[in-house]
C-alpha cells in the first residue's frame, strides 16, 4: 500500500520534474524554497546560488561578502520579492532569517530561514509571491517544496513534494496549506513505525528469539513444555522437550503460552516507548553506534536463552531491559527522517503505534506455528536451530558495528528473510503442519 | 445407443474448436506487432498551414528518407521510433542537456546498426542544408570531444562539472534530499556521438503534418512537414567547446552564427544599443526547452527596419546563419518572408555585446521569426560557449 502511494508520489514527481527539467537539469543554478507547513505558521528556508544573486542585483558577490558588507543589502532585497496573501486577501507577514553560506551541488547558496505567519494565527491555503532573482534574470528557476506537512503525510524528508517552479512567468504559487487532517499524518507516521521496524531485521531478530521459548516452561536450567516437567513415567530423563511432552499431563497450554507472548510483547513495548519518549524529547541523549552494537548484543543474549534458560521468565526481563536500547535506535530513527520536524507527542504516538503493530503482526504470524511446533519432537531442534542462526547473525551484527568487521556476511541472506514475511512465515507454518502429523504429541490428551 | 450419442459428443467440440479460431484469430490481429502497433495516425494538414507556411519543402525527399529509415527497423524500434503527432513527449524530450538528465524520444542513434544509424542520418541531411547538417555532425562531434576530456582525466582543462556533477534534477536541487533525481539528477551525464536519437510524430508522409525530432546534448530539431510547407520550430542549436581538434581535424561549429550575431549587434550605434537594451538578465535561453511561451507581446529592442540598409543586411546575416540549417529551397523561401516581416522585427541585447563576455544575449523578435542566442560560462570546460534557439510563433511544432 505505501509502495503504492510513494509510487503515485514518485509520478507526480516525475511529472513536475518533467515540466521542469530543463531549468533543473542547469547544474547550479536554481534557487529552492522549502516550506514546512505548521498549524500556526510556516517555516522553512530560502536557498539563493550566489553567483546567479550576484547577476541579479548586478554586484560582485563572493561568499564571504554577501555575509558581510552585502549583508543587509541582500536580505533587504530578497524580503522585498517574497510575500504571502491569504485566500482572504489578507497579507501574512514574511519574516527572514539570519542569512548563512552553504554549499549546495557544489555551489554557494546564501540561505535564509524563512517564517511565514497568518495574522489570525491559522494556516490556511495561502498564496505565496515570490520573484527574488527572477524578476531581473529571466531566465533563472525557482523550485518550490513542501518539506513538511503533518496533515497531507508529508514528514520524511524523502517524501518532500514539489509545489512548482516560480520564474519570470510564474511569480506566484498557490500553497495547499489547509488540506489533508491530522488523522492522515498520524496514519503516515504510524506506517512509517510499522515500514521501518518490519524492515529492521535487529528488531524483528530479537523478538523471535524471546518468542521461541515462549510455549516452553524453564526447568532447572532447561526447557521443558511441561509446568512440572514429569509425572514420573518418562521423568527420569525429562531434561527435553520431547521427554516432557509425551508423558506430561498439564503441559503449558496454548492459552498459557499466549499469556507469556503478551508479557514479552507489552514488556518490549515498555522499555523500548520509555527511551524513545525520553531519547525522542531530548531529555536523554546516546550516540548511536554503541545503541547498534547493544542491539546487536541483546540478540546473542536472547538467543542464548533461547538455547538454554539463562534466568526463569528471563525473557520478560530481557525484553524490558533491551527494550530500553531498541528504543534509542527508534528514537534516532525518528530524526534521521526528519519527523521531528512535527509535533513530538502525535509523532511519538504514531510512531509507536506502528511499531507495536508490527510487533503483534509478527506474533500473529509466528506464534500458532511455534505453539503447534513445541508440542512436537522437532521443537528442541528447530529452537536450537533457529536461536544458532539468530547468535551468528548477532555476532556478526556486533562485530559490524563496534567497526571490527568491515561488513556483514549475512547482509544477503537477512534481507531476503525481511524482504519475504509471509514466505518465512509459511515456511513455519507448513514445518509446524508436517511436524504435527508426523511426531506430534496430541496435547488434548496429554493435557486432560 | 452409443450410435445415438456420438452426433451429440460432437457438437461441443466443433463449437470449442470454432471458438479456438475465433479466439487465436482476434488474438492474432489484437497482438501482431506488425499490423497493429508500429503505425500511427496519419495526420491531416491543417489550414493554418497554408496561411502562414512559406512552401518549397522537400517533403518527399524527407518522406522517403524517413521510409528507408523505418525500412530497416524492427517492429519494436518501429514501435519506439513513431509517436502521434500531438503527443507531449515532442515538447518534453528536447534540451540542451544531455542524457539522462533530458530523457530523449526515440530511438538511441548509439543503439543502431551501422545501416540503420546510416539510414537515420540520411533522413537529417535530406531535411537539413548541406550547411546545416555539417553543424548537425560537427555538434555531435563535440560530445564526443567532451566525452574524450572526461576519459583523458585528470588534464587541467578537462571536464571537471559535467562528468563528475552532473547536473541535479531540479527537486533535488536546493537540498531537499528529493527522490534522487527523477529525471536522471542522479545518475551522470552521458556525452558521445551515441547519446542521440530520433523521432517521429505522426507517419511521415507527403499530404499529413509529421514531426521529425532529432536531439542529444546541445541539439534539438524539430522539423515538422505539413505538405509543402516546413518549420524547424523549436530547433535548438548549441556547442560546447567553441573550437576543438578530434582525430586530428580542427572543428568550430556554430562558428557563422557567432559571427553573424556579434556582427548584427555590434553594427548598432550606441544609440541603437541603448534602445535595444532588454530588461532583464538572461544566463540561458528565456524560450529554451521546457519553455515553449508564451513570446513576449512587447517586443524589446530596435526596430529592425529603422536601421540602415548595411545594417539590416547585417542582420539577415544573422537570420540567414539559422534559417538556412533548413533544405535550400524552404530555407529561401523563409527568409524572404521573415525579412519581408521587418517592419515588425526587433533587435536586442542584454548583459553584453562581445563573444567573450558570458553574459551576452542577442534576441531577434519578429511576428514569425525568434531567434536567441545565449553565451554560457563553461560548463564542461572553462570556456565560454553558446545555447541558440531558433523558433518561429506562426508554427512553432508546427500548424494546428
Amino acid at each position: 500500500m505505501r509502495r503504492l502511494v510513494s509510487a503515485l508520489l514518485l509520478s507526480a514527481f516525475l511529472l513536475v520534474g518533467g515540466l521542469a527539467s530543463p531549468a533543473a537539469a542547469h547544474p547550479m543554478s536554481t534557487s529552492a524554497v522549502l516550506l514546512d507547513i505548521r498549524d500556526d505558521r510556516v517555516e522553512g528556508e530560502v536557498q539563493l546560488p550566489v553567483d546567479r544573486l550576484a547577476i541579479a542585483v548586478d554586484r560582485d558577490l563572493t561568499p564571504a561578502g554577501v555575509l558581510g558588507e552585502d549583508r543587509s543589502f541582500l536580505k533587504s532585497y530578497t524580503a522585498r520579492h517574497i510575500s504571502a496573501v491569504g485566500e482572504d486577501g489578507a497579507p501574512w507577514t514574511v519574516g527572514l532569517g539570519t542569512g548563512s553560506v552553504r554549499t549546495i551541488d557544489g555551489t554557494a547558496h546564501l540561505v535564509y530561514p524563512l517564517t511565514i505567519r497568518p495574522p489570525d494565527g491559522r494556516v490556511t491555503d495561502f498564496r505565496l509571491r515570490y520573484d527574488v532573482i527572477v524578476e531581473e534574470l529571466l531566465t533563472h528557476k525557482v523550485i518550490a517544496t513542501v518539506r513538511y506537512d503533518f496533515d497531507r503525510g508529508i514528514l520524511k524528508t524523502d517524501d518532500a513534494e514539489t509545489l512548482g517552479v516560480l520564474d519570470w512567468d510564474t511569480k506566484s504559487l498557490r500553497v495547499p496549506a489547509d488540506e489533508g487532517s491530522w488523522l492522515k499524518g498520524f496514519v503516515t507516521t504510524a506506517g512509517l513505525g510499522i515500514e521501518h521496524v518490519g524492515e529492521g531485521a535487529d528488531h524483528l531478530l530479537f523478538l523471535l528469539m524471546l518468542l521461541i521459548p515462549a510455549p516452553l516452561v524453564a526447568t532447572a536450567g532447561r526447557w521443558r513444555t511441561g509446568t512440572t516437567g514429569t509425572t514420573g513415567t518418562t521423568g527420569t530423563t525429562g531434561t527435553t522437550e520431547v521427554a516432557g511432552a509425551t508423558g506430561v499431563a498439564g503441559g503449558t497450554s496454548p492459552r498459557r503460552s499466549l499469556v507469556r507472548v503478551v508479557h514479552v510483547v507489552s514488556a518490549f513495548a515498555l522499555g523500548h516507548s520509555l527511551t524513545l519518549a525520553l531519547a525522542a524529547s531530548g531529555v536523554i541523549h546516546v550516540p548511536s553506534r554503541p545503541v547498534e552494537t547493544l542491539i546487536a548484543f541483546s540478540i546473542a543474549v536472547s538467543a542464548v536463552h533461547a538455547i538454554r534458560p539463562l534466568v526463569a521468565r528471563g525473557e520478560v526481563l530481557i525484553a524490558a531491559g533491551f527494550g530500553l536500547v531498541h528504543g534509542l535506535a527508534f528514537a534516532s530513527l525518528i530524526g534521521d527522517l526528519g519527523l521531528d520536524r512535527g509535533s513530538l507527542v502525535t509523532t511519538l504516538l504514531g510512531f509507536n503505534l506502528g511499531i507495536e503493530l508490527t510487533q503483534l503482526l509478527v506474533v500473529a504470524l509466528i506464534m500458532p506455528s511455534l505453539i503447534v511446533l513445541s508440542r512436537t519432537t522437532v521443537y528442541p531442534a528447530f529452537r536450537i536451530a533457529v536461536a544458532v542462526i539468530g547468535l551468528v547473525f548477532s555476532v556478526s551484527w556486533m562485530l559490524e558495528r563496534a567497526a571490527l568487521t568491515a561488513g556483514d556476511p549475512f547482509e544477503g541472506a537477512q534481507t531476503w528473510l525481511v524482504g519475504h514475511p509471509l514466505l518465512v512465515a509459511g515456511a513455519v507454518a507448513t514445518l509446524a503442519a508436517a511436524a504435527r502429523l508426523r511426531c506430534g504429541v496430541p496435547w488434548t490428551v496429554a493435557g486432560k | 445407443m452409443s450410435s445415438h450419442t456420438r452426433p451429440v459428443l460432437r457438437r461441443p467440440v466443433v463449437l470449442a474448436a470454432c471458438l479456438s479460431i475465433a479466439l487465436g484469430t482476434v488474438g492474432y490481429l489484437a497482438f501482431d506487432p506488425g499490423s497493429a502497433s508500429a503505425t500511427v495516425a496519419e495526420q491531416a494538414v491543417p489550414a493554418s498551414a497554408a496561411r502562414t507556411g512559406a512552401g518549397g519543402a522537400n517533403t518527399a525527399e524527407v518522406v522517403k528518407a524517413a521510409n528507408a529509415f523505418l525500412a530497416t527497423l524492427s517492429d519494436e524500434q518501429k514501435d519506439a521510433v513513431l509517436y502521434d503527432f500531438d503527443d507531449e513527449a515532442k515538447k518534453t524530450g528536447w534540451s540542451n542537456f544531455p542524457t539522462p538528465v533530458v530523457e530523449r524520444n526515440g530511438l538511441k542513434l548509439g543503439d543502431l546498426t551501422d545501416a540503420q544509424d546510416a539510414a537515420a542520418m540520411k533522413v537529417m541531411e535530406a531535411a537539413l542544408s548541406k550547411q546545416g547538417y555539417e553543424e548537425l555532425v560537427e555538434i555531435r562531434k563535440a560530445d564526443d570531444y567532451l566525452a574524450s576530456l572526461s576519459d583523458s582525466g585528470d588534464s587541467a582543462s578537462a571536464s571537471p562539472t559535467a562528468t563528475r556533477t552532473p547536473p541535479s534534477g531540479a527537486p533535488t536541487d536546493g537540498a531537499t534530499g528529493g527522490p534522487g533525481g527523477p529525471g536522471g539528477g542522479g545518475g551522470g551525464a552521458n556525452f558521445g556521438s551515441e547519446w542521440y536519437y530520433l523521432s517521429f510524430f505522426g507517419q511521415p508522409s507527403k499530404t499529413g503534418e509529421f514531426t521529425v525530432q532529432y536531439g542529444g546534448h546541445h541539439a534539438a530539431y524539430n522539423i515538422t512537414y505539413a505538405g509543402k510547407n516546413v518549420t524547424m520550430s523549436p530547433t535548438l542549436t548549441a556547442v560546447e567547446p567553441e573550437e576543438f581538434i578530434l582525430d586530428d581535424k580542427a572543428y568550430a561549429p556554430l562558428a557563422d552564427k557567432r559571427a553573424a550575431t556579434i556582427g548584427a549587434v555590434q553594427s548598432l550605434t550606441a544609440d541603437e544599443l541603448a534602445a535595444a537594451e532588454i530588461d532583464g538578465s538572461f544566463d540561458d535561453l528565456y524560450l529554451g526547452p521546457g519553455n515553449d511561451g508564451p513570446f513576449p507581446t512587447q517586443p524589446e529592442g530596435v526596430l529592425v527596419s529603422s536601421l540602415t540598409k548595411k545594417q539590416q543586411a547585417k542582420v539577415t546575416a544573422m537570420l540567414r546563419t539559422w534559417v538556412d540549417d533548413l533544405d535550400e529551397k524552404a530555407a529561401a523561401r523563409l527568409l524572404a518572408k521573415y525579412v519581408a516581416e521587418y517592419d515588425e522585427t526587433y533587435i536586442g541585447w542584454s548583459g553584453g555585446t562581445t563573444i567573450d563576455n558570458d553574459q551576452t544575449y542577442v534576441r531577434l523578435d519578429g511576428p514569425s521569426a525568434w531567434i536567441e542566442f545565449s553565451n554560457q560560462p563553461g560548463a564542461s570546460t572553462d570556456e565560454i560557449h553558446q545555447h541558440t534557439i531558433f523558433r518561429d510563433e506562426t508554427s512553432d511544432y508546427g500548424w494546428e
